[in-house]
C-alpha cells in the first residue's frame, strides 16, 4: 500500500464522522420539526397556517447553498456568528423541515375526511384527532417520501464543504491538494472514488428501502 | 309535533348554507327521550346535513341546536365535550383502519374519559358481544365485511354511553345480504330505549321501529307523522311522488 493512503484515510474518516454528524442532526431536527409544522399546516386556524406556509415556501424555495451563504456570511453583519458546523446544520434543517412539513401535510390531507369526522363525532379534540387517528395513518403514506428526503439531506450535507465544514468531501479536497503540493501527484481518482463509494453505500440502501415501502403501501 | 315533553335534541329554525347554496332552510325538530325518529327524503334534500348539524360536525349558519336543554350553538360551548353525549354512525363506517376492533372501541373512552384499559376492554367486549362480534376483537377493520364493520362502528359509538344516536344512511353502502344484520342491531338498540335519529332508505325499518317519520325535501320538513300514516297515506304531493319511487 502506498505510504500516503493511511494518513489520508484517517483524515477522511474524520471528515466522514462530521458528515455523519451533520446528516444525523439535520435529519433528526428536520423530521421532528417538520412533523409539527406539517400538523400545523392542517390546523383550522388560517393565521397559523399562513405563518407556517411562509416558513415552508421560503426555505423550500431557496437553494440550500444560498441559505448557507446567507447564514454564514450575512448574519455575522448583524452580530449573529455561527461556527461552520452549526451554520451548515441550521441551513440543512431549515430546508429539511420545510420539505418534511409539506410531505406530512400532504399525507395528513390524504387521510379521508370520514376519519376526522368519526374522531370528531366521538368527541376527540383537534390534538387527539391528529395524534391518534390522522397522523398514524398519514405516517404510513409519508414514509416513502420521507426516506427519500433523508437520502436527499444526506447528499446535501456535501454542500457544507463550501463554507468550510471539514466533511468527507472537504477532507478529500484538502488531501488531494496536500498530496499535489508534497509529491506532485494528486491521487484524485482513488480519493474521489472513495468519496463516491461512501455516499453510494449510505444512500443506496435507503433509496431501495424507499422504493420498497412505496410498493408495500 | 315539535312540542315534546323531554326533548333530548331540539333544532330551532336551523339554516345551513354551503357557500351560496342553502341546504337547510329552517328546520324545527324536537326528539324526545327514547324516541326513534326516521328521516327520509330525496338525495340532496339535506338529510345528512341535518344530522351533521345536530352534533355540529357542520356548524349551523343560523338557528339553534339544543342538547338536553342546553344551547350548543351559542359561542364558547366546549363542543368536544358535548359530542361525547351524541353517538354517530356513518354510511362509510369510518372505522380507524390502523387500529384493531378492540382499540377502535377503547380509544375514545380511554383518552377522553380516562377509563383504564382493562375496564374499557371489558366494556368493549360486552358491546361486541351485543352486536355479535365477540370473535373479531383482535381483527383489523379491513378483515371484516361491511356489515361487521358497521356493527363495530355502532359499538364504538355506544362506548361513550351517548344519550342519543345519529345514524346516517348506515346500510346504504352495504351489500343487500348484509343489511339485515345491521338493522338487527339497530332494532335491539331502539327497543332498549335509545333515542335515535336515523336517516335511512329502509322503509321497512321506518315502519317497524320509527315513532315518527320525517320527510325532508328541498331543505325543509315537508311532512311528518306516524310512519304508517305517512307511508300509507302521505298528505303532500311531493311525499307521494318520493314514496312512489322508493317503494316501487
Amino acid at each position: 500500500m502506498p505510504i500516503w493512503v493511511t494518513p489520508v484515510a484517517r483524515y477522511m474518516a474524520r471528515g466522514l464522522a462530521t458528515t455523519a454528524g451533520l446528516a444525523g442532526v439535520s435529519i433528526a431536527v428536520s423530521v421532528m420539526l417538520g412533523i409539527v409544522l406539517g400538523a400545523l399546516l392542517v390546523l383550522p386556524s388560517r393565521a397559523v397556517r399562513l405563518l407556517v406556509r411562509w416558513y415552508v415556501e421560503i426555505w423550500r424555495g431557496l437553494p440550500i447553498i444560498v441559505t448557507l451563504f446567507f447564514i454564514f456570511f450575512v448574519l455575522p453583519i448583524i452580530g449573529l456568528t455561527f461556527g461552520t458546523f452549526v451554520a451548515a446544520a441550521t441551513g440543512l434543517c431549515l430546508w429539511g423541515s420545510a420539505n418534511v412539513a409539506e410531505v406530512v401535510r400532504g399525507a395528513a390531507q390524504s387521510v379521508s375526511r370520514g376519519q376526522a369526522d368519526a374522531a370528531t363525532a366521538l368527541g376527540l379534540p383537534w390534538a387527539g384527532r391528529m395524534r391518534y387517528v390522522i397522523l398514524p395513518q398519514a405516517a404510513r403514506r409519508a414514509l416513502p417520501p420521507l426516506v427519500g428526503l433523508v437520502v436527499n439531506l444526506t447528499q446535501q450535507t456535501s454542500l457544507a464543504t463550501v463554507i468550510g465544514v471539514l466533511d468527507v468531501l472537504q477532507a478529500s479536497q484538502r488531501s488531494i491538494e496536500r498530496l499535489t503540493l508534497s509529491s506532485g501527484a494528486t491521487h484524485a481518482a482513488p480519493i474521489l472514488g472513495a468519496v463516491l463509494v461512501v455516499y453510494f453505500v449510505i444512500c443506496l440502501p435507503l433509496t431501495l428501502l424507499s422504493r420498497r415501502l412505496e410498493r408495500s403501501l | 309535533m315539535t312540542e315534546s315533553p323531554d326533548p333530548v335534541i331540539e333544532l330551532r329554525d336551523v339554516h345551513k348554507s354551503f357557500g351560496d347554496m342553502e341546504v337547510l332552510k329552517g328546520i324545527d325538530l324536537a326528539v324526545s327521550r327514547g324516541e326513534v325518529v326516521v328521516i327520509i327524503g330525496p338525495s340532496g334534500g339535506g338529510k345528512s346535513t341535518l344530522l351533521r348539524c345536530v352534533n355540529l360536525l357542520d356548524p349551523v349558519t343560523a338557528g339553534q341546536v339544543f342538547l338536553e336543554g342546553e344551547d350548543i350553538t351559542r359561542p364558547g360551548v366546549d363542543l368536544n365535550r358535548i359530542r361525547r353525549r351524541i353517538g354517530m354512525v356513518f354510511q362509510q363506517f369510518n372505522l380507524f383502519p390502523h387500529l384493531t376492533v378492540l382499540d377502535n372501541l377503547t380509544l375514545a373512552p380511554r383518552k377522553l374519559l380516562g377509563v383504564e384499559r382493562g375496564e374499557a376492554e371489558r366494556l368493549a367486549r360486552d358491546l361486541l358481544a351485543r352486536v355479535g362480534l365477540t370473535d373479531k376483537v383482535g381483527a383489523h377493520p379491513r378483515r371484516l365485511s361491511g356489515g361487521q364493520q358497521q356493527r363495530v362502528a355502532i359499538a364504538r359509538a355506544l362506548m361513550m354511553s351517548p344519550h342519543v344516536m345519529l345514524f346516517d344512511e348506515v346500510t346504504s353502502a352495504l351489500d343487500p345480504e348484509l343489511v339485515s344484520e345491521v338493522l338487527d342491531v339497530m332494532r335491539d338498540l331502539a327497543r332498549s330505549g335509545m333515542t335515535m335519529l336515523c336517516v335511512t332508505h329502509e322503509m321497512g325499518f321506518a315502519r317497524e321501529l320509527g315513532d315518527r317519520l320525517v320527510f325532508i325535501d328541498g331543505g325543509v320538513i315537508a311532512e311528518q307523522g306516524r310512519p304508517a300514516d305517512v307511508l300509507d297515506d302521505p298528505q303532500q304531493a311531493r311525499t307521494r311522488q318520493f314514496l312512489r319511487k322508493v317503494l316501487r
